[in-house]
């Protein structure tokens, strides 16, 4: 006897069911996904806007470890920060209005893609490296820097 | 008839995990670099292979094709970073699948949705560990909000797969 319910042939083990059609379940995942995104988009929107008017600071970390935190302020004459080490070498470009990273060793190159860092909240990752360069606002990129060294 | 099932199961496993691989290869060449400004976003392809894994033939050879499916992707030229992302995010994608396709109301949409949106989970969470640093926190909702649109196109691919699947399997296993 041949069955066509698409069950058949799998109702050994307890497979799941077959609903291919949008239901109401999904909705409802769609919406706590929709809303823990705007919660996070919120928060971090919040956070990047109450420190707009201190100075930025660009901070370098690799493999958790502040490498350099300093206002960008004192750049004034533009330096070519290069990172090597085991893993590869980066060259980032640091000048008091934007920071970004000219070449780096990795595959990737994402934190290459990242083009031109200028507000407090942006940033380039490499994760080949275990580099993060970014743009913070003072007083937080102090306490974070201190937390961050503490914590290593 | 035993038999026969067992080695259909362990025959459609390793078709998928094939799939699975060319799927992550493939999706490299679909979406070059830079062209979507969220590093490490992925259109999740191989996801199909994931789906149709979990839904003809079981949860621990859909966990199976995931783990094997990074692994593999390491042999073929990937790189550790590559791995350990695949890896967790795979993992991840599995076990929420696994809870999700139980509820009720929930169809495989909600189900892929769901597993697309835990895997840019494990990805951040591959991120924290690797840097150490929270800036990457900043990418999570975009990665997950953007993986759950490509969620729901998995899905949508998934599902004449599932049904040729059973389709043929009627057939052979009489």
């Amino acid at each position: 006897m041949r069955r066509t319910d698409g069950q058949s042939n799998t109702s050994r083990k307890d497979l799941p069911k077959r609903n291919f059609r949008f239901s109401s379940g999904d909705v409802f995942i769609l919406l706590v996904i929709v809303c823990f995104c705007i919660f996070l988009i919120a928060g971090m929107w919040v956070r990047t806007n109450l420190s707009r008017d201190s100075a930025p600071y660009v901070r370098i970390t690799k493999d958790g470890q502040v490498l350099l935190l300093k206002p960008l302020s004192d750049f004034s004459e533009p330096v070519d920060y290069l990172i090597s080490g085991e893993r590869g070498s980066m060259n980032i470009y640091i000048s008091s209005e934007k920071v970004c990273v000219t070449d780096s060793s990795c595959p990737d190159k994402i934190c290459m893609h990242q083009g031109d860092l200028v507000r407090p909240g942006d940033g380039a990752v490499c994760l080949p490296n275990r580099v993060v360069v970014e743009i913070v606002s003072g007083s937080s990129g102090d306490s974070e820097g201190k937390v961050d060294v503490v914590s290593k | 008839m035993n038999k026969r099932r067992t080695a259909y199961d362990l025959t459609k496993t390793a078709m998928m995990l094939a799939l699975a691989l060319v799927l992550s290869i493939l999706e490299a060449w679909l979406l070059p670099k830079g062209i979507i400004p969220v590093p490490g976003f992925k259109l999740g392809l191989a996801n199909i292979a994931l789906l149709v894994t979990l839904y003809s033939v079981g949860r621990k050879e859909a966990l199976l094709v995931a783990v094997l499916r990074s692994l593999l992707l390491l042999a073929f030229g990937g790189n550790i970073v590559g791995f350990v992302f695949s890896l967790l995010g795979g993992i991840c994608a599995w076990a929420t699948m696994c809870v999700v396709v139980d509820l009720p109301k929930v169809s495989i949409f909600g189900t892929s949705i769901a597993g697309a949106a835990t895997h840019g989970i494990g990805q951040i969470i591959a991120a924290l560990l690797l840097t150490r640093t929270f800036f990457v926190l900043l990418y999570l909702p975009y990665l997950i909000l953007l993986g759950s649109a490509a969620g729901a196109l998995v899905a949508f691919l998934t599902i004449p797969v599932v049904k040729a699947l059973d389709h043929i399997g009627n057939e052979m296993i009489q």
